[in-house]
This record gives C-alpha cells, structure tokens and sequence, in this order.
C-alpha cells in the first residue's frame, strides 16, 4: 500500500474515534490559541513602538530675516528627501499664530468661547494664506473648535505683527531598512544643517534611541518567547496525542502481530496527528480573529485609541506549520512501540 | 520449523522458561499444556519475537530469535500467524477488514485480498457477517474471524494460545476441526491449552507439558483425563 493510502487512511480512521479526537483536537486549539495571543501581544507592542516613536524627527529653524520664496522652495525640495514620512512647515506669520494659541490656552480658567483650530496641517504647509484663512476661520460657525478661555486671544495680542519667529519645518523619516539610526541621522543633520539659510536643525536622537532600544528588546525577547510558546505547543500537543494513540492501541499491536512494517503502523497515525495539528491551528486563527476584533472594538476609543492588528501572514503560516509539525512528529514518535 | 535449545527466559522477575529444549518440525500440530503460569504463554511469545531469550539458541521458520532485531520483527510475523484467546480483532472494523488487514500489510493486490478473503471468509462460514462491525459479533464468530486473519496468509506457522478458552464446547471442536483441516494442508500449528477435551479433539497431535517452566513427562492425571493417552505417549519424546 503507498504512503498517500496509508495516509488517506489515517486520516478517514479519525472517524472511528470521534471522542478522544474532538478532545485532542479542542486541546491543540486551545494551546496553539494560547502561542497565538502571545505573537499577537508581542506584535501589536512592536507595532505601537514603531508607529509612535521609531521615526527620525529634524525641526530645522531658518534665520528669522531668511528670504521665505527661497525657504518655501528649499520646503517644496525637502518634500522629495526620500524617506520623508510627513512634513510640517512654519511660517513665521504661522507660527506665530501657532504659539499664541498656544500660550492662550496655556493660560488658566477664564469662561471658555470656542474658536477653531488653527493647526499646521501635515502635509500642506501652513504658509501665510493658511495662517490668514485660520484668522478668517475665527467667525465661522460651522466648526466651533477647541474650548479656550475668553480672554486669550487679548492677553497675546500685542504679539501679532512682530514677527520674532523664524520659517521652521518638522521632518518625520522614516529610516532606511538596513540602515543604523545613529549614523543615518547624522548624516542627515549634516545635510539638513547645510541647506541656504538655515540656522539650527535639532532632532529626537534620544527618543529614537529609546524607540530603538524597545524595538529590539522586543525582538531579543521575541525569539525565547517564541520558543517557550514552541516547547509548550510541543509538549502539550505531544503528550495529548500520545494519549490519544492509547485509543488505537490495539490496532497497533495487532498491525504489528500481523507483519506490519513500522511505516504502515505509523503512516495513519502521522497522519492523523498533522490533520489534528493543521485543523488546530487554523481553528486558534480563527478565534485569534474574533479576539483581535473584540479587543479592537474595546481599545479603540478615547484615549487609548489602540489598533489592535492580526498577526501577519507570515507568522499565521508559521504557527499553523509549526503545530502541525510537531503534531505530526508526536504522533509518529507515540506510534512506537 | 521450531528449534529451541536450552532456551532460558526471565520475565517480570520470574523464571519464565527455563532450559528449554524442543524441535517442532514442518507440518506437525503441537499441543502445549500445562497449569497456569507454567510458562505455555512465555514459550508461545518467545517463538513470534515479542520476548527474547535470555540463553540458548533459537530458531523459528528460519530466523534466528537470538540475533533478531526490531526490523527483522515484520519479516518474522509474516511467517508465523498468532490466535489469542481474547481474539485481538479491531471491533471497530468490518469482518472483512479485519481479516484483508493482514494481506495489506504485504502488499497484496486488492483483486487479490478480495479473493482470498472471500474464501476464507466462505470457509469460516462467515459469509453473512463479512460486512458486519466486529463488535456486533458474537465471541465464537470474533474468534472465526481471529482465525481467519491467521490463515488468509498462508503461514509456514500458527500459534495459538488458548483459542478455545472464551468458548463454549461446540465452537471449541469445531474450531479445533479447521486448525486440522490447515494442518493436513501442512501449516505446522502449536497450540496452548489446559482443556482435556481439546486435547482428545486431535489426538494425533504431539503433546508437550510444561510446568514451572521445565518441560517435563505429562502427568498420570493429563495421561488418564486425555483420550488421545496413545498418541501422546507415542510422541513425548520429541520435546
């Protein structure tokens, strides 16, 4: 008989036992759910530390008297840098306006009117047609924005019109894979720092350093975490079909009685134990979705605001090749004799 | 066929076989009997591999048990056909399968498989049961079916041990009628029992008695409780 037979066999033999594979089977579901809902933890903390503090921000200020044709075209060419993720541009006249609402609502307690946001918007730049139509904004009814005390917008009145704040822009990279973040900023301070008319470039080394050493603390705990949720799959797994191989025992000794070669006695039973692995696995996927939804619909509102995503396929493929791996391989080792 | 010499065998502790000396040659029927736990099971499970001797040669259908080694084993069993008293069939399959089961694993052609075993299934008279769950059958048809495993193989060699013990006396002769019937086809058979009945049943068989693992001269009460005391004491020399 070949070895598809034998297979095919194994597994419409699973039929003949239908209590003992039901448990087996809700057994290798729950712990692969269990390997499962680890890499999910682990990759959405990855994910987040990615999302919120892996780019290399430069905030590059220009001299105050720079010429801003000159400054809107080096803004216009900075836009092209590869790499760039978002971009963030000031105009003095911006802001300006940026920094009085902001300081108004720093200030304290005073009944609260609401005026609108006047935000520099992250891809446009907040030139000085945006800061102007921010002021025109003030009387629009339709969007009330932000609550601020009353009385601000008169304390830093005297403010307008100087124009003591400099063209600045705020670079988000996102840095090149294979790249090292020290040295790829530091040769983008340089290239930055060189640019006509600028006179200061700062960037969040500290935080990306702080991003970076998360990131691969994560990925240095990914792999011992890996194998531990490997080991527990694999002992679990194992010994809950070795228990169930008690269920076939007879069958095996009387193979044996009659010739059988071990192959024959183990080809069914391989067999059964990958399906019980593949079906397994597929099945924790499947609740890891429905748990990746609910926890999604439970994260995702103020304040957290945390986006709870799936597993990639790659590790999706990897869990369901690894549980029926060693599905398969406990099954076969729990055949002999 | 069987040639055992001297053959020591510890099992669980015990002095299971000790110094054994028997010759079985091709086509003979053997009867091994014996109280419990004189070593009648021990012997038969020495002779299909599934315990080693400890010392002594031994040899069965050809291979050497002393050197036998677990990839031999298959080789072995496909000469030599095992019948337990607990039938050892698998109840969750047909009457059929159970009985092609020990073909498959030979690779027999399906056409094949289904030839003999319909005939041996005819020959069993288990025709109306052929597709029945082994579960449902009664112990007597479940221990037809045990036979019919053993014997749709062909085998050089049959052991049988207690065959007969979960039946009634009927069965019991008509059981001992086919091994027989297979024997005088020159199966070579040796079979452990303690039922004097079995023993008259086929009085032209050899008797071999252990006791405490020995094998000795039958006792008066074998010889005076046995019908067939002619044949035995004709053949005893031979173990």
């Amino acid at each position: 008989m070949s070895t598809g037979k034998l297979m095919a066999r194994g597994v419409a033999d699973m039929r003949r036992f239908p209590l003992p594979q039901l448990c087996t089977l809700i057994t290798v579901c729950m712990v692969a759910l269990l390997a499962a809902t680890g890499l999910l933890i682990l990759h959405n903390v990855q994910q987040e530390v990615l999302k919120t503090q892996a780019q290399a921000r430069f905030q590059i200020y220009w001299s105050a008297s720079s010429n801003m044709t000159d400054v809107e075209a080096q803004w216009a060419d900075l836009k092209r840098v590869p790499g760039v993720a978002e971009m963030s541009t000031f105009t003095p006249r911006a802001a300006m306006a940026e920094l009085m609402r902001g300081l108004s609502a720093a200030t304290p307690a005073a009944p609260a009117k609401p005026v609108p946001t006047a935000k520099a918007d992250s891809t446009a730049n907040a030139t000085a047609a945006n800061a102007n139509a921010t002021a025109n904004a003030t009387a629009a009814p339709a969007d009330p924005g932000p609550m601020l005390p009353a009385s601000a917008p008169d304390d830093f009145a005297w403010l307008e019109g100087e124009n003591i704040l400099p063209p600045t822009a705020l670079l988000s990279f996102d840095i090149p894979a294979g790249e090292a973040p020290e040295p790829w900023m530091g040769r983008m301070y340089a290239r930055l720092r060189g640019l006509p008319g600028v006179e200061r470039v700062t960037y969040n080394a500290a935080q990306l350093s702080l991003a970076t050493g998360w990131i691969a603390l994560i990925q240095q705990a990914a792999w011992p975490a890996l194998g531990f949720f490997a080991l527990v799959v694999a002992l679990v797994v194992g010994n809950t079909l070795k228990l169930m191989m008690l269920a076939r025992r007879d069958e095996v000794e009387i193979l044996s009685l009659v010739g059988a070669k071990p192959w024959f006695i183990r080809a069914p039973l391989f067999a059964n134990g990958v399906v019980q692995g593949f079906v397994g696995s597929v099945l924790a996927l499947v609740c890891l979705k429905f748990l990746q939804a609910w926890l999604r619909s439970v994260l995702d509102v103020p304040p957290l605001f945390l986006k709870v995503e799936f597993l990639p396929a790659w590790q999706c493929f990897s869990l369901v090749f690894a549980t029926t791996c060693v599905a398969g391989l406990a099954a076969f080792v729990a055949a002999r004799k | 066929m069987v040639h055992l010499d001297h053959v020591s065998c510890v099992f669980g502790g015990v002095q299971a076989l000790n110094d054994i000396s028997l010759h079985v040659e091709r086509g003979e029927f053997v009867f091994l009997t014996g109280p419990s736990g004189a070593g009648k099971t021990t012997l038969l499970r020495v002779l299909y591999g599934d315990i080693k001797p400890k010392t002594g040669s031994a040899a069965v259908a050809g291979v050497d048990l002393m050197r036998l080694r677990s990839s031999g084993l298959p080789a072995l069993r496909r000469k030599v056909a095992v019948v337990f008293q607990d039938f050892k069939v698998l109840p969750e399959r047909t009457v059929f399968e159970n009985i092609a089961i020990a073909l498959e694993v030979r690779g027999v052609p399906k056409a094949s498989i289904d030839r003999r075993v319909r005939a041996v299934i005819r020959a069993l008279d288990l025709e109306e049961r052929s597709y029945a769950l082994c579960r449902e059958l009664s112990g007597g048809e479940q221990q037809r079916v045990a036979i019919a495993r053993s014997m749709v193989v062909n085998p050089e060699l049959i052991l049988a041990d207690e065959p007969t013990g979960n039946l009634d006396a009927d069965l019991s002769r008509h059981l001992i009628e086919l091994f027989k019937q297979f024997n005088t086809y020159g199966t070579t058979i040796i079979m452990a029992t303690h039922n004097r009945d079995v023993l008259s049943w086929a009085p032209e068989a050899r008797q071999v008695h252990l006791v405490r693992g020995q094998v000795t001269l039958p006792t008066a009460e074998v010889l005076s409780g046995a019908e067939c005391g002619a044949g035995l004491l004709s053949k005893r020399g031979g173990a």
